[in-house]
């Protein structure tokens, strides 16, 4: 059976069948095959873990509107089989037909953008991106937009000022005539559907959720994927890749929403963008940790279900999803059932995803009127990177001011994402007061024994966490917005 | 205008190639180094057969299959190319592979046995100290009577300071490309700051002569440093598997790889004691400077050394002793980094003038200004160079101005008093920056200028492109000096076959001596042009005889300036050239004069020049998270006359950010066995964009041309770096503010989140 994948690379059409190439596996990440190509050295690798951006290309693909959609990725992370039926745009593909710099490019030369230019085409892609997307992005959109690209030499000035030019340029656009043949042609590649076995790993690409749940129920050694962005690093960084993929990113069910009466109903391969643009008016909180979740390539293929799935104890939307009451919808052959996240995430990256399992997606309550609400990331960096500690805070007061109902959530306490029960017991009943929240604070002790590792040290930690229970008292006492 | 165009247009359209970007050349392989899981071990027993036996595998080598000299050290023979009897490091190079592609050297690398029997490692500056574990003697330099004064000073303070290690993070990795010829030639493209030491060590590894090595640099993807001497590594391990195959290989060390193998700034352990009069004036200061320089020398000692000058930073200190020591530790030998040893030094003397003013209660600005080098006697430093005007007072001043340094501070004041959880913080920090290497017979530059028949220039020299924008200001040098546009002049890749023994691209020289060398080869030939252009005029326009002293290059043609209308366009003037047998190429050389260091006494002029600039940073702190970010920073740098500000902003503004990550997220840490545990992006943090102050405002103090350089203008790479430690006072005054700015807080380098924290828990009342 053929594995075949096709897809515009710049504007050529390029079908790769896996099967008949003893060149290219699927687990090859894009930027692995980019730089096997003689004329696309110009996407570079600098970390090959997603972290500094050299790697980044756009995607551009239809969106609901029916209009091209442009995302930068970190092509270091993505498998290759992700670029079906999307059109994959390089460094080299920015200048017009006629020669000319694009006005992205113009700009970085006239605010010197680069000096080693290691960093640049990289950088380049991501203003594109933000060129095409948002081309009214304010100072702050800017800086956020290019946290995923590391540069050592400008001290990203120059490229800030790069940036603000070539957006007050974007105008009537010579692409544009160019798009609806792209679009064209892509909406004329059929979605492809394969199982593909080579000398050591399997990779199954399923278009339907009922495929997939048939894959997995056939094998259920398989290890379903959205993103790639954890997967990738156990591939490419470990070398330690499991048994086989399950990629499930191209079920267009999976990377839907809907919203019920009482909840919000999230697609686990939603990508944390997209989830965060959903959110943003319904659940405050989520939404402000999705901001400091990655950078920008990653939060446009990392999914809901991806982080769930892990189970990390430092993943951040965990402890905001459960702030809010979520629930994981899971399914399989046998059916489907769905679990409190809670109760799902049982220990140190361990779920109760049963075998033959695939998380379909998070049911998001809405929140109570009233609730107090506030998710906290602290890290050495702000921006992309992991949590040292992460939490996310509920309240529900009582009409004369006592707390009838308090969740307390912490990340990188424990060995996985949970509710500090010692101190939420400690605030029941108690009116919203410093005293009650360092009362809470004090039963953190209790709670929790964090360790020390790289990213901090327990007492750190210790000291950090009963400080956020501080901090969501000062963000929340009466006369601040609830 | 931008004169950085011509390189930013390959960078931005991604035509610009790396060495790993290089079209591959047929049959090329793959290598992967072996390195010591431990820190410090005897090597028992290895074999090697399963690995070199797998398919695919075209050699593995260890020590014993080198055919030169098993040796890289760049200064001191004391660093193997590959481990013998015992590893010395985690992450030191053990055995090479070269085979079809990575995958199979990875399988190669899993078939090696090797049995390690662990030994006791020196992994901190204290066990060092208690071992006595020394790379080389003590030294000490100092000036009047340092003991003495510290007992008569009014005020005395003392205390310890820790600066931590950063990893260069150059965004392109080690990486070299050989690809052997004829006999024994081989061609080394690497990205090498010191293109002439990589040829010299890569011809000791393989036993042969430098003039059968020849080394070649497109670019750089970021040195900083980091590519100064160990760039040379990867360059002799990819020689050493080219010429074990008879093929062209290629080494590219990961992200993890580099950062695991290579070493980093040293970190520093200073202990200082300082005496000082009521009205703030320092009288005495005493440093204990102790380096970890990691298993071998590389270039600690040079290190050290700045850093010894550099302990004054832009105070005149009139009694002064350091004393310093460098520690042998089982880590990779640190190395080279941006300041080089400077930002240890200063952070220290700050460290000391922020306390004073804390200990008087005075503004630390007026301590600083007060302490200034000013006009004789106060303008010698106490290694006997003379500070020549310096403009410390002026900048100080001018910045404090236009940064609203006076009004902020008491809205920081003001801010303090009204906020429980949160503090501000402001400083204004000095920089002055000595230019030169102090191993004086390094400043010298080669040359080598040639033009063509159509009137089209090629510019050889010694420095390497990496982003510093020298290839940019050379070619501006070359196309004022012969009065033609930019374009007509082409600046070559870095070759040792066009230009021999050269220094490396480091000290912020580049382009101070390489410049000067083109400048010289230029005057070469423009004089033999000079001499032969009476003659072509005479034949074209008749009348008297131009003479030689008369002719200008200007506006792209060669003209008699006593003569109008006596011109020739530069390019027809250069096919007259060639037919009248006038060579057309010439070499230029440049040594920097005026300078003199005796190393032995600690006492001369080191350096050809200073280099000023300041910074003012303001932070915002979260004391509940210990989360500290920068509100606005204000930079005024005196740079001579610049040749090209675009290019120096950016290297001022780049230099700083990462002098902030220095000061704040790069913590570099080990694990007990000497593993390095921040060995990606992952854990280790530089800065991102997220880190640059909303408000960032760099002013280029303008018009003050430098005696004796190209052009008057000034080297830039470094200073800017150690700016960044504003920023590391500013979290240092928010700490402090929480207690009133009357204790002395406990203060490190990195400020990390954890150690603000500590830091304000140890300040708390009650105690
Ligand atoms: C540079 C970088 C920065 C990062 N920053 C953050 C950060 O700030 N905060 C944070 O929390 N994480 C971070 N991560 C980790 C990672 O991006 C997140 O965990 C992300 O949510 C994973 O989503 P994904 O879709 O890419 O997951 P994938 O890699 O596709 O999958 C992750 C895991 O979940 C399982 N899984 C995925 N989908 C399903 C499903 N439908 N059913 C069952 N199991 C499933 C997979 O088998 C796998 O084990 C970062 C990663 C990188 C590389
Ligand atoms: S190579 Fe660094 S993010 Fe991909
Ligand atoms: S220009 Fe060198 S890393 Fe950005």
């Amino acid at each position: 059976m053929p594995s075949t994948i096709s897809f515009l690379l710049g504007r050529k059409p390029v079908t790769i069948d896996f099967c008949g190439s003893a060149a290219w596996s699927p687990a090859w990440t894009l930027l692995q095959y980019l730089r096997s190509l003689p004329d696309r050295k110009g996407t570079k690798e600098g970390c090959g873990q997603g972290d500094c951006g050299a790697c980044t290309v756009v995607l551009a693909e239809p969106d609901r509107e029916g209009r091209l959609k442009y995302s930068a990725v970190n092509s270091c992370l993505l498998f290759l089989p992700m670029v079906h039926g999307r059109q994959v745009l390089t460094v080299e593909d920015l200048k017009f037909p006629d020669g000319s710099l694009h006005p992205v490019q113009q700009a970085m030369i006239d605010h010197y953008g680069s000096q080693c230019g290691f960093c640049t085409p990289g950088v380049v892609m991501t203003l594109f991106a933000l060129f095409k997307q948002k081309p009214h992005a304010s100072a702050a959109e800017i800086r956020s937009a290019l946290a995923g690209n590391l540069c050592r030499c400008t001290g990203y000035q120059p490229i800030f000022r790069a940036a603000q030019q070539c957006l007050a340029l974007s105008g009537p656009e010579r692409e544009s005539s160019e798009e609806g043949s792209t679009l064209a042609e892509l909406n004329s590649i059929p979605p492809a559907e394969w199982e593909w076995t080579g000398k050591s790993e399997i990779y199954c690409r399923p278009k339907s959720l009922e495929q997939a749940l048939e894959m997995i129920g056939r094998n259920p050694t398989l290890s379903p994927v959205h993103g790639a962005t954890d997967l990738s690093l156990q591939v490419h960084l470990k070398h330690n890749p499991p048994p086989g993929i399950l990629d499930l990113s191209a079920i267009p069910e999976l990377r839907a929403s809907r919203q019920e009466k009482e909840e919000l109903i999230l697609g686990s391969g939603m990508s944390l963008s997209d989830v965060a643009g959903h959110v943003r008016r319904t659940h405050p909180a989520l939404e402000e940790m999705l901001q400091r979740f990655g950078s920008a390539q990653i939060r446009n293929v990392a999914t809901l279900g991806g982080n769930v799935g892990t189970a990390s104890p430092i993943g951040d939307a965990l402890p905001a999803l459960m702030a809010y009451g979520a629930a994981v919808e899971l399914k399989s052959l046998a059916g489907s059932r769905t679990v409190p996240l809670s109760d799902f995430i049982l220990g140190y990256r361990r779920t109760g995803i049963a075998p033959g399992e695939i998380i379909a997606a998070v049911r998001l309550p809405f929140p109570p009127p009233g609730a107090r609400i506030r998710a906290y990331k602290v890290s050495r960096r702000h921006d992309v990177d992991i949590s040292t500690v992460n939490g996310a805070f509920r309240l529900q007061l009582d009409s004369d001011g006592r707390i009838r109902e308090a969740r307390l959530v912490f990340g990188g306490m424990s060995p996985f994402t949970r509710r500090a029960a010692g101190a939420e017991q400690a605030l029941l009943g108690k009116e919203w007061s410093r005293a009650a929240a360092e009362e809470a604070a004090a039963r953190l002790q209790e709670d929790f024994q964090p360790i020390s590792d790289v990213r901090g040290s327990a007492g750190f930690r210790r000291q950090v966490a009963a400080n956020l229970l501080l901090k969501f008292w000062s963000d929340t006492r009466s006369g601040q917005a609830p | 205008m931008n004169l950085s165009a011509e390189n930013a247009l390959y960078y931005v359209t991604g035509e610009a190639a790396f060495v790993d970007d290089m079209p591959e050349p047929s049959r090329l392989l793959h290598g992967l180094v072996v390195t010591s899981a431990e820190a410090h071990a005897r090597i028992r027993s290895f074999d090697l057969e399963a690995a070199r036996r797998l398919p695919g595998v075209a050699a593995v080598l260890s020590s014993r299959d080198i055919p030169g000299h098993n040796q890289m050290g760049p200064v001191i023979r004391d660093e193997l190319c590959l481990a013998e009897q015992e590893v010395t490091f985690a992450g030191q190079a053990v055995f090479l592979i070269a085979a079809e592609t990575m995958e199979l050297c990875r399988q190669a690398a899993a078939e090696i046995r090797v049995e390690y029997e662990p030994l006791p490692a020196i992994l901190s500056l204290e066990q060092a100290m208690e071992a006595q574990s020394l790379l080389g003697p003590p030294r000490t330099m100092c000036r009047g009577d340092a003991e003495a004064g510290l007992r008569a000073a009014a005020h005395r303070i003392s205390g310890t300071l820790r600066t931590g290690a950063q990893e260069h993070w150059y965004l392109e990795t080690q990486v070299c490309l050989c690809v052997p010829g004829e006999g024994r030639e081989m061609t080394v493209y690497s990205s090498t700051q010191h293109p002439s030491e990589t040829q010299a060590l890569a011809a000791g590894v393989l036993g042969i002569s430098r003039n059968e090595v020849a080394v070649e640099v497109k670019r750089l993807g970021g040195g900083f440093g980091g590519k100064e001497t160990q760039a040379n590594h990867t360059a002799c391990w990819t020689a050493l598997l080219s010429r074990a195959t008879g093929r062209p290989v290629k080494i590219r060390l990961n992200r993890d790889q580099d950062m695991i193998m290579t070493g980093k700034r040293h970190r520093f352990r200073i202990g200082y004691s300082a005496g000082f009069d009521s009205d703030g004036l320092l009288q005495a200061v005493r440093f204990d400077f102790h380096s970890d320089g990691g298993a071998a020398s590389d270039l600690s000692f040079a290190i050290m050394e700045r850093a010894m000058l550099h302990a004054d930073n832009a105070y005149f200190v009139p009694n002064m002793e350091i004393r310093a020591s460098v520690w042998k530790t089982n880590l990779p030998s640190n190395t080279a980094m941006r300041g080089f040893g400077g930002p240890q030094a200063m952070a220290a003397i700050e460290t000391i003038l922020d306390r004073i003013a804390r200990h008087l209660g005075k503004d630390p600005l007026e301590v600083r200004k007060r302490n200034f080098y000013r006009h004789a006697p106060g303008n010698v430093t106490h290694y006997g160079q003379t500070v020549v005007e310096p403009p410390l007072s002026e900048m100080a001043d001018r910045l404090a101005a236009s940064s609203d340094y006076h009004t902020r501070r008491r809205a920081a004041a003001d801010f303090n008093a009204c906020h429980e959880f949160f503090r501000k913080g402001i400083a204004l920090t000095p920089v002055k920056f000595g230019i030169s290497f102090t191993t004086t017979f390094l400043n010298q530059a080669g040359a080598l200028v040639l033009i063509y028949a159509d009137g089209t220039v090629a510019v050889n020299h010694g420095g390497t492109e990496m982003g510093q924008g020298l290839n940019a200001k050379i070619q501006a040098i070359a196309a004022a000096g012969f009065g033609l546009p930019a374009g007509q002049i082409k600046v070559n890749a870095t070759s040792t076959s066009r230009v021999p023994n050269t220094s490396p691209t480091a000290a912020s020289s580049g382009s101070d001596l390489n410049g000067m060398a083109v400048r010289n080869a230029i005057e070469t030939l423009k004089q033999r042009i000079a001499e032969a252009m009476p003659a072509v005029f005479a034949d074209r326009f008749g009348g008297e005889k131009s003479s030689a002293e008369d002719i200008v290059f200007e506006g792209g043609c060669i003209q008699d300036r006593r003569r109008p209308g006596c011109s020739v366009p530069f390019s027809e003037a250069m096919r007259e050239m060639n037919l009248r047998q006038v060579s057309l190429a010439a070499s230029g050389f440049y040594r920097t004069p005026d300078i003199g260091w005796d190393k032995a006494r600690g006492w001369g002029k080191p350096f050809h020049y200073y280099v000023y600039t300041m910074a003012v940073s303001e932070v915002l702190l979260d004391l509940l998270t210990g989360e500290a970010r920068l509100l606005r920073v204000d930079i005024l740098h005196e740079g001579g006359r610049s040749i090209e500000p675009g290019i120096d902003r950016g290297q001022i503004e780049g230099g700083f950010l990462q002098g902030v990550g220095w000061c704040t997220t790069e913590e570099i840490k080990w694990d007990e066995g000497g593993r390095l545990l921040t060995h990606s992006p992952d854990t280790y943090k530089i800065p991102t964009s997220g880190d640059v102050p909303p408000v960032f405002h760099v002013e280029l103090l303008e018009g003050r041309p430098n005696p004796g350089t190209v052009h008057g203008s000034k080297a830039i790479g470094e200073p800017p770096f150690m700016l960044g430690l504003s920023a590391w006072l500013a979290i240092k005054d928010a700490i402090s503010a929480t207690a009133g700015h009357r204790e002395e807080p406990d203060f490190d380098l990195p400020a990390t989140g954890e150690a603000i924290l500590l830091s304000l828990q140890r300040l708390k009342p009650g105690r």
